[in-house]
């Protein structure tokens, strides 16, 4: 039998000559001390293949259609065997994939292995990292559900702002001015063919690259890249310390590769898959999207962005930041990798990973959803309802009625998307009260359209009445101030004294 | 010896998924489970506006035996059904609300079962026709003008304008008309006496109670014939 295998063997090699090939790429010597810090670049290629494997199983059951994809989803979940599994584990093999990359992408940054001759590695690497992020976005999309639904209506909204283009922009994007079935095959086609493919074409030119400049070594205190002299350096400490790739290397990269797979299945196995959230019908507003984890820091950001400067940083962010990772290595090929000797490249990493650790918990965690049934479950305040007048009433009810509390809180409870409205009428004035209602303001829709002049009056008069004890409403000195009701006359506010 | 451990701990896990279900919390087919009590029906469409417990919030309190007791069962229905006013919203299904026409029935007759035991149906009539606005303003003047002041007058009262016309654009007279019968004991006033100034055993007849609100009602602006 081995004899018979040995002789296939020597046969095919003999014609096609693959072992000459890759045994030099197998046997390539690296560092010796690249040692655990150097397993989650293969990782994510084990992770990327388990997507596409995973991924074409799942196109096999998958149905591109706008009409039909939610349910294709339900099916493959009940009726198909172990669907769900393999939905899961496609689902949290991309969180994986997403997560080793940054991983990959931080180890590098930190050991400044993109500096000469790696320039060009970090590079490509960037574009994968964009081909990962897009992969996952696109993922989300084909759940065809709320959050689907919602994370390209964001998306889409972004896009049209872009000056001049911006509805041309959204209509290549959309497949038309609003989200339907022409959106879903395009995104399907992005995710299964596009995407995918120039994956792996950046992934081979990766590799390549890696190949061609030998993988870096463990930076040292005082051990300084210069161009000049740099390759003859390694390649002498390599070709003298340096170890095969495999099995040496190899067999770190197949255990850490090997460990992470379990955590992923287990993960699968016990979490389930990752949606479908609800059916994508825009007419069900009760719902709360949220995006997949890799962007839920983005979602944070966005929405704490100030209203004004929001869409020169929606559109000016991504392409600064992008250009600014791929031209770091141009800026600082050379000197120092060690990170002790790297204090302003530590720090600001530590910032921004901080930062999107932060922003992606306040993503999980933010009331900035509104709460969609507060204006029918969520009682008003007792404290607030006793003592106000019959009109006053009436505004209460219209607070719920109009679906204020969806976005407003009243003493803590309802909707925090917007101010806390318990004490409103010590803020703003009654003229103030009225022209917000009536015009909106901030991220406030207008309801001038929406209310009669005796819902507005109604709840004006309401929140005028939203005062912490023993305070009085709010005035603009030297104005004259409308009651809230034509029982009681203008009463003129009294300038302030100078 | 390692690494048969993870080639064990491989196949366990991947068998444990070969063998489990689908995890309950995230299959698509279990999302969020019906409401199925009355109650669940009123903490889930009622209780912003009628209150957490039914006895006090913006809109009248439902936790009222006498009211329970004096409403029709069909009445209350229709109300809850189709709205009422500008501010109560029609809530079954096919008038765009969140409820079908069985979950309001389930949540009216416990309503009724266990809000209104032991309640006295009124006097007076909870629902009837508008009677003399002339006769009424008289009983406005004996009985609410006290604590809600002048009609048409500067003085709101103690308890605010009841006929201020933007107050007025908002209720309809059938919740004028419980108001009037029932009062809001949850606030404290007590529209169904006994009155300031008045005998303590003095009440509102049915003829009384259709005036004033028939006052009540006139005092409101008329825009285009709409009626709340």
């Amino acid at each position: 039998m081995i004899r018979w295998l040995r002789s296939l063997i020597g046969w095919t090699e003999e014609r096609s000559g693959a072992i000459a090939m890759v045994a030099p790429i197998m046997t390539h010597r690296v560092p010796r001390d690249a040692k655990w810090w150097y397993v989650f670049g293969s990782a994510t290629l084990m992770f990327f293949t388990i997507q596409i494997v995973s991924g074409i199983l799942l196109a096999t059951l998958y149905a591109p259609s706008a009409a039909e994809a939610y349910l294709s989803l339900v099916y493959i979940d009940q009726q198909v065997p172990m669907g769900w599994l393999l939905r899961a584990l496609h689902a949290w093999s991309s969180n994986a994939m997403v997560l080793m990359v940054v991983v990959h992408m931080s180890q590098v940054f930190l050991h400044a292995s993109f500096k000469y001759p790696r320039e060009l590695t970090w590079m490509v690497g960037v574009l994968l990292l964009l081909c990962t992020l897009a992969l996952a976005f696109t993922g989300q999309i084909m759940r065809w559900d709320q959050d689907a639904y919602w994370g390209l209506g964001i998306g889409a909204s972004i896009v049209d702002r872009v000056p001049v283009f911006g509805n041309q922009l959204r209509n290549i994007m959309l497949g038309g001015p609003i989200i339907g079935g022409a959106t879903l095959s395009r995104f399907f086609a992005l995710h299964v063919f596009v995407l995918p493919g120039l994956t792996i074409a950046l992934v081979g030119l990766h590799l390549a690259l890696i190949l061609k400049g030998g993988i870096s070594e463990m930076p040292q205190v005082g051990q300084v890249v210069t161009p000049e002299t740099y390759r003859k350096e390694y390649e002498a400490r390599v070709h003298k310390t340096g170890v095969p790739f495999f099995p040496d290397a190899a067999q770190r990269d197949m255990v850490f590769c090997g460990l992470s797979l379990i955590v992923v299945m287990a993960l699968a196995v016990w979490c389930g898959p990752v949606g479908p959230s609800g059916v994508p019908d825009p007419t069900v507003i009760n719902a709360n999207p949220r995006p997949d984890a890799a962007f839920l820091w983005i979602f944070a950001a966005m929405a704490l962005l100030p209203p004004q400067i929001e869409t020169f940083l929606l559109l000016a962010s991504p392409p600064l930041i992008v250009l600014g990772l791929l031209a770091m290595p141009l800026l600082a090929n050379r000197g120092e990798r060690a990170p002790t000797r790297r204090p302003i490249a530590v720090i600001a990493f530590t910032t921004i990973a901080v930062a999107i650790a932060a922003l992606s918990w306040l993503g999980v965690t933010s009331p900035w959803s509104p709460v969609m049934d507060a204006w029918t479950s969520v009682p008003t305040p007792v404290n607030m309802v006793k003592q106000l007048t019959p009109l006053q009433m009436q505004g209460a009810l219209v607070v719920q009625y109009q679906q204020c509390r969806n976005c407003h809180a009243l003493d803590g409870t309802g909707g925090m998307r917007g101010p806390e409205l318990k004490n409103v009428g010590a803020r703003l004035s009654w003229d103030q009260l009225v022209r917000q209602v009536q015009q909106g303001g901030g991220n406030m829709p207008a309801y001038g359209k929406t209310l009669s002049s005796a819902q507005t009056t109604a709840l004006a008069a309401f929140l005028q009445s939203c005062r912490t004890d023993g305070v009085g409403p709010a005035t603009i000195p030297g104005a004259l101030e409308r009651a809230a009701t034509p029982d009681q006359p203008p009463v003129a506010v009294p300038p302030v004294s100078q | 010896m390692s690494r048969t451990f993870l080639l064990v701990a491989s196949l366990v896990v991947v068998t444990c998924g070969a063998c489990g279900q689908i995890p309950l919390q995230q299959s698509a087919s279990t999302s969020e489970a019906p409401v199925v009590t009355w109650k669940g029906l009123y903490a889930q469409n009622c209780s912003g506006c009628h209150g957490a417990d039914g006895s006090i919030g913006g809109a009248r309190p439902l936790r009222d035996a006498s009211y329970l007791a004096s409403v029709s069962r069909n009445g209350l229905i229709d109300i809850v059904r189709r709205g009422q006013g500008v501010l109560m919203p029609a809530m079954d299904v096919s008038q765009g609300g969140a409820i079908s026409s069985e979950q309001i029935a389930q949540l009216v007759d416990g309503m009724m079962s266990d809000w209104g035991q032991g309640g006295k149906p009124h006097v007076v009539a909870w629902a009837g026709e508008l009677g003399s606005p002339q006769a009424g303003h008289a009983v406005y003047a004996a009985t609410c003008q006290s604590c809600h002041g002048l009609p048409d007058g500067v003085a709101a009262g103690t308890r605010g304008s009841v006929t201020d016309p933007n107050y007025l654009r908002l209720v309809s007279n059938q919740a004028l008309r419980s108001a009037v019968i029932f009062g809001r004991s949850d606030l404290g006033g007590l529209c169904n006496g006994p009155y300031p100034g008045q005998p303590a055993s003095r009440t509102l007849s049915s003829s009384e109670v259709a005036d004033v609100v028939a006052f009540l009602a006139s005092k409101r602006p008329n825009f285009g014939g709409h009626t709340p």
